[in-house]
Parts: C-alpha cells; structure tokens; sequence
C-alpha cells in the first residue's frame, strides 16, 4: 500500500493497477510517463530528497473544497522537513514580502490570482498552480478563467490530466517543461486509505438525517448568494472571466444563466416527483456555498421531508446519503469516485455547458426529473467507480497519490529558490488581513480542526513522524516538522 | 534679502502659475512647505499647481501632504480626489476612514468617502457613511444614490427603496432609477411590478435593456416551487 511516506522518486508506472479492467489505464499510464520523460524538468531530486529548510505557501480559497488537500501536501512535505504554511490565500497576498522565500501554490489562473502571483514573485518565490476552478470541467470555453500572462508569472503548472495540458501548451502558450500532469489532491481524499476518514465525517450527518437523499444544487449565477444575476455578472467581469464588449463572451453568460433555469426547473420538479412517489423518503437539499440558501428555505418552508442544509463539508454528506443528485455539479464527480450511488439530471444534454461536466460522464444520467425520481425510488446499488473515461481530463493513478506527484513536483520546484535567502523571514509581525463575511463563509477554521483535520490524514496515510501547527493569524498556520520549534 | 523670504516664494509662486509655469511654481511652494510644514496655504496651492499641470505627482504629492499635515483637512480632501481604484485595497481603506473623521458634515466629501467604501465592497460602512450627511444635503442626488445601492447590497431593501425614492425626487434619471427599482423589487421578491419596470426598461433599449436582460436570469421563488408536473405552485 502506497502510504505516501515513501520516497519523492518512486516509480508509479511498475505497479499492478487494480482498476483498469481493459488494459486502457496502463497505457495512459505510459503515455503519461513517457510525456513526463519526454519534458525538460529539472534535475530529478535524489531518492532522499531533504526539503529541510525549505517553506510551502499553500493558499486556500475554500475550506471545503481545498483545505484538506492541502493538508494532505503539507503532511508529505513536512515529513520532509519543510515548514509549510496554509490558509487564507489574500493574507499570502498581502504579505509575501515579508516570508521568506519559498515556493507558493495558488488555486486558479484568472486575473487575481495571477496578479498575486506576479507579487509573489517580485518577493523572491516560486510560484506553482492547481486550478481548482477547472475540477471537474472538460472544457475552459464557458467563462474565461485564465490570464493570458499566467504563463509569464507562474513556474509550475499542475494538470489535472492530459487534457488539460494540451490546452496550457496550446492555449495558454505554457512551455511544457512547466507543466507536470499530477491529478487533483482532492482525488486523493476519495479513495483508499484516505476514504476511511470520510466514512467516519459521514457519521453526524447519518445521525442527524437517518435515511435520505442529497440534492447538490449548483446555481451560482442565477440565485447567487449576493442577490441577483446582475451582482454576479459585476463579479465576472471584474475577474474578467466574462467580457462585456465581446458578444461572444456575453452569449456564453446568457447561455449559462439559461442552462441553471432549466437545471433548477428540473430539479425543483425532480424533488416534488419524489415527494409523490416516496413520500417517507428524507430529501437533504444542500444549496452551493455560492448560492442563496434563504430562498430555498422560503420554497420548502414548512415541508417536513425537504431538509435544506448549509455545510460545507460536502463529501461527508455525500458519503452518508442513499444517493446524490445533482445538476451538473462538480459533486457529482467526487460522489462517484467516492463510491456512492449519483444521479446526474441533465434536461438539456446538448448544451455546450452540459457537456462542459465531467460529472456529466458518469454515475446515472438522466433527461428527465420524473425518471430520475423512478429510477431513484427503485433500489440500486452504486455503479463501481471506473475512470478510463475520465481519464483523459483527470489523471487517476491507482498506483501513487495526486498529492505524492505534487509534492514531488513542488519540492522541484524549490530546489530552484534562491538559496542565499532561506533562512529568515522577514516581516514578522504580518499585515492583517480583513476577511469579510463571504470570505469568513468560505474559510474559517481554527486550529483545532486543522490539527483535527491533519491527524485523520495521518492516520490513513499511516505517517508517523509528528509535526505540529502554529497559528500564524485568523485562518493561517504553519505547519513543520515537530523537532524543528519556533519561527525561523 | 529680497526674493527668498517664504512669503516672497509664495508671491513668486502664484504668479508663476498664473503664468503657466507650474513647475517653477511648485518648486517655490515647496520650499515654503518644507521649511514650515503646517503651512496650509501653501500645501493647498501646492496640490492646486500640481493639479493644474496634470502632473503624475499630484497624488504623489496629496499623499505627502497629508503625512505633513495630517490634521489639514483640505489635505485629505485632495487626497480622496485623486485616489484612484487601482490602489491597494487596504490603502484605500485607511485613507477613506482618516479622512471621514476630519471631513464629517461635508456632503461631497462624504459621498466621495462612500463611493470609496463602496469601490472596496464595504457596503456596510458605506451606507452608515453616507447616511450622516444625507439631513445636511438633502437635495444631493448622486449622495441619495449611491446610499440606495449600498443598502441594497446589505440587503437592507426597505431603507434603499426609500434612498432611491429620495434620489428620484431629487433629479436621477429615469433609467438608473429603473435598472434599481427592478432589482429591488426582485430582491423583495414582488415580480409583477419588477416584470412591469423591466418591460419599460426594455423598451427603451441600449444599456439599460443590457443590464435588464442579465437581471431577468435572477431565480425567482416559482423556480423552487414546481410541482411533479412541471408547473409553478
């Protein structure tokens, strides 16, 4: 069992694969190692790679979505002997003058990101990105969620898949000895060893609810958490990920506000068939962090068997429903690869933006919510995770970790920081950074949870080296080796 | 001896920029300035000069200004006018509170503070900002608008409508009152009457019916509430 503990170099391609039934798998591994071969990457590390000394910037967005998968890169890079620090993303921004030099990962690619990437390296950094935003997605044409400059500003590329590095080569003009396709982390989360720790999360949820059903919405531009669709449309311009002199740009807009109307539709409609037919049946509706949770309240005010529900640890939900619904949303994807049963409805399967999900390509899919609600009253069992059709867009290595290739690539990478400056940080105290409510929403963990959090983690990747956590500022921590004490 | 007294400077000062040298002009001000740097006098027409000449230095200098003299109220307002969007966020922020404590009471300058709050998306503190001189400027449409569209986005729908409909009164355009009328009668889920303003809205077309187009796609109530057969309940 690969316990992430071994060394940076071993060679995932050797292995028996336990899920590529067709052979398929073991020649996308090949290809992606022949890829891999073929780049200028760096002088490969020795086996015993020491990153003593060396600091981690991992910046967060999103506790849900992308904390733990960076805890599970911290504890590997930490057993290295690297000082790791992790959480709020604006506070890096706000204060990589004052650390000292390391490598720091980013989330995404859009204009923000990529200007505090710029900043990061005007400090002395390195700067590495896995674009969460592309989770899940088989296509970047919806909304634009990449700068061009990306290239100019950013070291590493981390890719989810083969798919994506074409278009970084292609699209983005990366060179390829930046891009390193890894995986997504948060793949990591769903399978052995570390599935155990999501089966113990899906508890309280299970206790609370007994028996149900989870409803994952995804409407973030039509029932938006800051009011209405115009609010939105201002916040995609202003990251410009939608251009409004471009009526190309603007037609892409209308056509995903068109698409999550008809989603809701369906899935409003999908939720009373169900009511008619099971009416014993508990329906968790779990909103998306970016919508409007209140009007969902105020739609099933009153109603016993529609449960709405605000929590953002999605996957223990997940793990403890019957089955999952949902309506083109990245959660299904996770839901699948974790096991459980998913229903994917799809009223309109021709939409470029149908397409444009991954999660659209597997569990059960279905056109109409009246079939959906049949086919969900009936007993099934959950469909076996397969992900040689998936492949292509995310890499899935039955043999090594996402994180394992991460951390790899990332201790690469800070072999390149400039050695005469790693020893001292340099601004202490730091500036502060001010979350507002929306960024509270989105990231707000103490140390206790972190330190909860890393432990479950260890436990299933059985790592015993200890490390400790520090508290840095209001959702920011370090995390290093616990022989090495204080700030250095 | 004649010609290098401060007050000489600033004679020899105005008189150059009335004569369109700006730059002899702000080099005799400044000299004035640092020799005695609560000079007020000199530090507002110092800012003018650099001002006139549209010299990149004008913020520059509001900003040198202001650490001069911080209690110099003028200082901060030259500040707040020449600052510009792109700066730091944080910066900003400071800026704008220092400057609300020495401007309070003064309606352009208050409503200057407020947009600035609200370039931040601080709405909270922009509508509490702009509501303190809304008794003293009554009449001050632009104050009146921007406090109806920070109230909306802290959801505090009913003092908005009663912002706009002051803002109405006092002069705004048909089509901002409108676009904000319709948004929040969405927002307080009355869609009959926001369906009746954006049909007008519409038919007006340009930007307005553009920006009407993307509120339409707003989720309404009847989304959620869809019986099994497909229709709204």
């Amino acid at each position: 069992m690969s316990t992430g503990a071994d060394n940076l170099d071993d060679d995932p391609g050797t292995r028996v694969n336990w899920l590529d039934r067709g052979g398929i798998l073991a020649k996308a591994f090949r290809m992606t190692k022949d890829a891999e071969t073929e780049t200028k990457s760096p002088p490969a590390p020795s086996p015993t790679l020491d990153l003593a000394g060396h600091a981690f910037y991992l910046l967060v967005e999103d506790a849900g979505r992308e904390l733990s998968a960076r805890l599970l890169m911290a504890i590997q890079l930490a057993e290295r002997g690297a000082e790791v620090w992790i959480g709020q993303q604006l506070w890096f921004a706000a204060n990589f003058p004052a650390l000292k030099p390391g490598v720091a990962l980013f989330k995404g690619m859009n204009m923000p990101q990529v200007a505090n990437m710029r900043a990061a390296r005007l400090a002395g950094h390195r700067t590495a990105v896995i674009d969460e935003e592309l989770f899940g997605l088989t296509d970047t044409s919806g909304k634009r969620l990449h700068d061009h400059r990306a290239a100019r500003h950013c070291d590493l590329f981390l890719a989810e898949g083969e798919h994506q590095r074409r278009f970084l080569e292609r699209d983005l003009g990366v060179p390829s000895d930046q891009i390193t396709v890894s995986g997504n982390p948060r793949v990591d989360l769903l399978r052995p060893p570390l599935d155990g720790a999501m089966e113990r999360a899906a508890g309280p949820p299970r206790a609370r609810m007994g028996p149900f059903i989870l409803v994952n919405t995804n409407f973030g531009a039509i029932n938006p958490h800051d009011q209405d669709a115009f609010n939105y449309f201002r916040r995609c311009v202003a990251i410009q990920a939608v251009d409004p002199t471009a009526p190309d740009s603007m037609r892409n807009f209308h056509d995903l506000c068109a698409f999550e109307t008809s989603n809701l539709r369906a899935i409003s409609s999908f939720i009373a068939e169900t009511r008619r037919l099971a009416p014993d049946r508990k329906i968790v509706v779990r909103p998306h962090p970016a919508e409007n949770p209140d009007i969902w309240r105020e739609a099933h005010a009153g109603d016993s068997q529609v449960v709405i529900i605000e929590d953002n640890r999605h996957l223990a939900w997940i793990r403890a429903a019957d089955a999952m619904v949902h309506t083109s949303c990245t959660t299904g994807l996770e839901g699948y690869l974790l096991g459980a049963r998913v229903i994917g409805l799809v009223p309109d399967p021709d939409s470029p933006w149908s397409r444009r999900y991954l999660s659209n390509k597997v569990g059960e899919i279905h056109t109409d919510p009246k079939t959906a609600a049949r086919a969900l009253a009936e007993s099934h069992a959950a469909q076996g995770a397969r992900t040689d059709q998936i492949q292509d867009h995310l890499r899935v290595n039955p043999n090594e970790m996402a994180s394992k290739s991460v951390v790899r690539a990332l201790g690469r990478l800070s072999q390149n920081v400039a050695p005469t400056q790693q020893r001292v940080h340099l601004g202490a105290p730091f500036r502060p950074f001010r979350a507002n409510q929306r960024q509270l929403d989105q990231l707000s963990v103490d140390e206790a949870e972190v330190g909860n959090r890393l432990n479950a983690l260890r436990d299933g990747l059985g790592i015993d080296t200890p490390c400790d956590i520090e508290t840095i500022d209001a959702n920011v921590f370090r995390v290093f080796p616990a022989s090495r004490n204080g700030r250095q | 001896m004649s010609g290098s007294s401060p007050l000489d400077w600033h004679k020899r000062a105005v008189a150059s920029a009335r004569n369109g040298d700006y730059d002899q002009a702000f080099d005799l001000l400044r000299r004035e300035i640092l020799l005695d740097p609560a000079n007020q006098a000199a530090l507002g027409n110092a800012f003018t000069v650099s001002a006139r000449s549209r010299s990149a230095r004008t913020a520059e200098l509001a900003a040198w200004a202001v650490r001069l003299s911080p209690l110099f109220t003028p200082g901060w307002r030259n500040l707040l006018s020449v600052l510009d969007a792109r700066e730091a966020p944080a910066r900003r922020r400071a800026i704008a509170r220092h400057a609300a404590i020495l401007t309070v009471g003064n309606a352009p300058d208050t409503r200057r503070i407020g947009e600035i709050f609200m370039g931040l998306g601080d709405y909270a503190r922009a509508a509490q900002t702009l509501s303190w001189v809304t008794v003293m400027a009554p009449t001050d449409v632009a104050l009146w608008f921007a406090l109806a569209q920070s109230r909306f986005q802290i959801r505090d729908h009913r003092g908005a409508l009663h912002a706009l409909d002051k803002a109405r009164d006092a002069g705004l355009p048909r089509e901002q009152e409108l676009f904000w009328r319709a948004r929040l009668l969405l927002a307080t889920r009355r869609y009959d009457e926001a369906d009746a303003i954006l049909a007008e809205a519409r038919r007006s077309g340009g930007e307005l019916a553009a920006r009407c187009r993307i509120l339409m796609h707003t989720a309404r109530l009847s989304d959620f509430k869809i019986d099994s057969k497909g229709t709204s309940t």
